[in-house]
């Protein structure tokens, strides 16, 4: 398919493009309870061009950019169309002038994992075994009493409640193999092949009152184990959800965070480090700068991010390495497509979307002591990188009076990150996800909570 | 008005499309073929970047094949058809029905073969102005037209941007009884202003839509003002004091709990997953007697963005009552789940694409209008809020839990707006107790398509949600 765009992109007036033929093939397992409900597969192959045309306009150098994609349906009358209407298209598009990447050809690279030479529907079934491996275990009587488990609950369970024992309600699994060829028409020729297992679950507990709990995955290996324990922890997180009925009071909270809810409190550095928010004044970082509040005011551990690829290529067919975000709070490098490196006038990185941090000194366990709101699960929590604020409302929590516990349900955490980042604490223990490597847990310290009006719950 | 064209591509390729119907039911009691040819292009200009192309998400090509083995259904999704890829195509829809051998599977679904109802219909809908032969120049010259009266709004204005986008998609359904054609553009636009004092950034925007073309343009200019002063507005807010307060929400905070808080509760997959709690209430008060809440695609109801002719199942769309007078009356649902649950069904069952399983989805979700007008409703309130901008939700069908985020909530005292405004705001509670907490509604409903629907996080599709102005008893944080 590459052949024949080149060739249409040849018999118009362009010089410089870019492709990204990607195809992808999947096995999709859909799941009610045990029953497998749906089956699905694909097998699709699309290349998305990109043409660039260069012009002057009112005295200044200009490139602009026009993008379609294709499959191979199309014939060739139809890419040379596209192509003549994406370089007319290019030519609104004012600007300014910047080099794209120059390369060479490399050889196809096959991301490190046990997926890569397994059939996709052999993989799918090892993943189906260890999504329902924990409900399998009729015996397990270590769920909600562990203590080493990786996050244990604070509700243990008498045998006399044993008929709340949370299920899976249902599932989706996607087994999926891509494989991404970029071209450029300044030499770079690189390829990767990259596995990656994903879906989401919902667990339910019916007794003492009808409750679920949602999570997704991502794993870039055969993760069989990490499966089976993000099933039992949630499996075991919607049993101790179905006791919780109080609100917390509306107050002030020390906030504990973990997994994936720790992991979006980074969100905020890596896009305001983003050249394209920069570069549009969305975001003020500017490298050197000191950008963890106000220098003296960070009571807690100086930052010390990088940016971490998750594939070999960025979207133009740059190398993306390690690079440093912040060390001591103090901002150090922009990531960003060529374009916008160039007119932030540093050396083109790609864009990143994943961020690693050095996990803290403190035991999760000894976290989970302080006083304050742990939130094991909310609806929904989001962080905006525009304002810095935080927030989500609040599914399950256990509230740390200092010397009870209890789980509650309800009201909503809203912070900001400029209060927040004066003096956050660290777990020890660590977790990779998909867009974040670093430290399990994280305490905010002084949240704002809405939740019941008068005494605390 | 001029009719959308139908898709020359997916008209060379129907014969093909027929054999391979035609050979797939040589093997299975029912197979249907959905065709996709659909091209979207966005258009950006903001202060800093201008962008145009085709939307990657929303421009595809390809087919999805179904077939059910007497027990259940299996799917095949593909971008390439000729006469020698017929064979392989059957090949892999034989490979994907015997993935329920795999390793760790127990047991299966079991379902009845839909009951394919004769059909054959083409329809297409109209639009002003075809934003392709209006040309791409003539767009981005109205777009800077309108970025540049936003950047003049105020001295603090320091970014901002005009976007439209539009899709026109044609679709084919073909199953042994049925031969469906369907060809819809919608366009959308949006316009955002950034300010910035001292290190605060705040940003205000509003989105526009039309089941139609590039005449939404002309309707865009009017709204620089009222977004320009919001942004600016935004940099005196203040954090909100939690608590719980009688408040007025404008047409898009209206449509974002009847789309989040109540909608993805009435989605039937949900029923058959014993997900919703809606399940349960269905003949009772969920809603003050005055709320009538409708949701449908029915060319014949509430024309935006999310209108269609008929599903990615093959189902002629409906309008569905879903709360009439405050009792809940009925969900929507896809084919599959409307099987299950032994009900009919609404023309729901919609697809991110052609590569992706179709679930039940909304369309164009709203409530109907009452008596009432906004001045009246503020003049009501002796300390409240008026929220304005819906920034984001998350449904919880399962305990109908509210979490919505708005931009802005001003505030009202004794019966006045005071200026005062709070940001960011968090509405949280309990679906039924605010629903039924509505004591007033303006008579107009207004719908607005700007935005995508998720399911989870995933699956995109294109929604409108709206109605009147409400007043109601709202927790906020």
């Amino acid at each position: 398919m590459i052949d024949k765009i080149i060739k249409a992109l040849q018999s118009q007036p362009v010089s410089d493009y870019l492709l990204r033929d990607v195809q992808k093939e999947t096995v999709e397992l859909f799941f009610i309870k045990k029953n497998l409900d749906m089956r699905r597969a694909e097998n699709v192959r699309d290349c998305s061009v990109t043409v660039y045309r260069d012009f002057e306009k009112e005295g200044r150098s200009c490139r602009g950019e026009a993008s379609f994609t294709v499959g191979p349906s199309f014939s060739e009358e139809e890419i040379s169309e596209k192509c003549k209407k994406a370089y007319l298209s290019a030519g609104f598009v004012a600007n300014p002038h910047y080099e794209l990447p120059s390369g060479k050809k490399i050889d196809r690279v096959t991301v490190e994992s046990d997926l890569a030479g397994m059939p996709l529907d052999e993989a799918a079934g090892r993943m189906v075994q260890a999504l329902f491996a924990p409900e399998q275990s009729e015996n397990d009587l270590s769920r909600g009493v562990s203590a080493s488990q990786p996050d244990p609950s604070f509700v243990v369970k008498s045998e006399s409640q044993d008929n709340s024992r949370a299920f899976l309600n249902s599932a989706e699994l996607f087994v999926e193999k891509t494989t991404c060829h970029i071209v450029n028409s300044r030499g770079v020729d690189v390829s990767y092949v990259k596995y990656n297992v994903n879906g989401e679950l919902v667990a339910q507990c019916k007794n003492p009152q009808d409750v679920e709990t949602y999570e997704h995955f991502s794993y870039d290996t055969l993760d069989t184990v990490g499966l089976s324990a993000l099933v039992e922890r949630t499996l075991r997180m919607t049993e101790d959800r179905a006791l919780a009925s109080a609100m917390p009071a509306t107050g002030v909270y020390d906030v504990l965070l973990s997994d994936e809810y720790a992991a979006e409190i980074f969100r905020f550095y890596l896009e305001r480090g983003a050249g394209d928010m920069i570069y549009q004044h969305m975001s003020d970082y500017q490298v050197g700068d000191f950008v963890q509040g106000a220098p003296g005011e960070v009571t807690g551990p100086l930052l010390n991010l990088d940016y971490v690829p998750t594939v070999p290529y960025s979207y133009e067919g740059l190398s993306m390495v390690t690079l440093p975000c912040m060390v001591d709070g103090v901002f150090r490098n922009i990531h960003a497509s060529a374009r916008f490196c160039e007119y932030l006038g540093v050396k083109a990185t790609g864009r990143y979307t994943k961020l690693s941090c050095p996990s803290g000194d403190t035991d999760f366990e000894e976290m989970k002591k302080h006083p304050g709101l742990y939130v094991v699960n909310f609806s929904d929590f989001q962080m905006n990188s525009l304002s810095g604020n935080f927030g989500g409302e609040i599914r399950l929590a256990y509230l740390n009076d200092g010397k009870t516990i209890t789980p509650v349900t309800g009201g909503s955490v809203n912070g900001s990150i400029f209060e927040a980042q004066k003096d956050f604490v660290f777990s020890r223990e660590t977790q990779d996800l998909p867009a974040f490597r670093g430290p399990k847990a994280i305490l905010l310290k002084g949240v704002a909570v809405a939740g019941a009006e008068g005494s605390p719950a | 008005m001029k009719k959308v064209k139908s898709s020359l591509y997916l008209q060379r390729v129907k014969p093909l499309l027929k054999e391979l119907l035609s050979r797939a039911q040589e093997e299975y009691s029912y197979v249907s073929i959905l065709a996709v040819d659909a091209e979207a292009f966005t258009y950006q200009v903001t202060s800093a970047v201008t962008a145009m192309g085709e939307d990657s998400l929303l421009s595809n090509r390809g087919f999805v094949i179904r077939a059910y083995d007497g027990e259940a259904y299996g799917e095949y999704s593909f971008n390439d058809i000729s006469e020698e890829e017929i064979e392989d195509i059957l090949a892999q829809l034989r490979r994907v029905l015997d993935l329920k051998k795999c390793d760790g599977i127990q047991s299966h679904s079991h379902y009845a073969m839909f009951p394919d109802e004769p059909c054959v219909f083409a329809g297409s809908t109209e639009y002003e102005v075809d934003p392709a032969q209006m040309g791409d120049e003539a767009i981005m010259r109205a777009l800077t037209v309108l970025k540049d009266q936003c950047m003049a709004y105020d001295e603090r204005v320091i970014n901002s941007g005009a976007v439209l986008k539009y899709q026109k998609y044609s679709k084919l359904f073909l199953s042994p009884n049925r031969d469906m054609e369907q060809n819809v553009m919608w366009t959308n636009g949006t316009i955002q202003i950034v300010v910035q004092k001292d290190r605060q950034i705040k940003y205000s925007y509003e989105g526009f839509s039309v089941l139609g073309g590039a005449e939404l343009l002309d309707s865009m200019g009017e709204a620089i003002g009222r977004i320009g002063k919001k942004a600016v507005d935004l940099l005196a807010a203040e954090p909100m004091i939690p608590g719980e307060y009688d408040c007025i929400c404008t047409p898009a905070v209206t449509g974002i709990i009847a789309h989040e808080a109540f909608g993805h509760g009435v989605e039937m997959d949900m029923f058959v997953k014993d997900r919703a709690l809606a399940a349960s209430f269905v003949g009772e008060y969920v809603a003050a007697p005055m709320l009538t809440m409708h949701d449908g695609a029915s060319m014949q109801g509430r024309l935006e963005t999310a209108s269609y002719f008929f599903d990615d199942e093959g189902t002629l769309s409906t309008d569905t009552v879903i709360i009439r007078d405050g009792i809940l009356q009925s969900g929507i649902s896809d084919a599959q789940s409307a099987m299950y649950l032994g009900t009919v069904p609404t023309g729901n069952g919609r697809r991110e694409s052609y590569r992706r399983k179709a679930y039940t989805r909304m369309t164009n979700t709203w409530f109907e209008p009452g008596n009432d007008t906004p001045e009246e409703m503020i003049a009501s309130i002796s300390y409240g809020f008026l929220l304005e901008d819906a920034a984001s939700g998350m449904e919880d069908p399962k305990n109908w839990g509210i979490q919505m985020m708005v931009n802005i909530a001003r505030e009202i005292r004794d019966g006045k707006l005071t200026g005062r405004i709070f940001s960011p705001v968090v509405l949280t509670g309990y679906v039924p107790d605010l629903l039924k907490s509505i004591t007033m509604m303006s008579g107009e409903a207004n719908l607005c398509g700007s935005g995508m629907c998720g399911k989870g996080y995933k699956e995109w599709v294109k929604v409108s949600d709206g109605g009147p102005y409400i007043k109601a008893r709202i927790r906020l944080g």
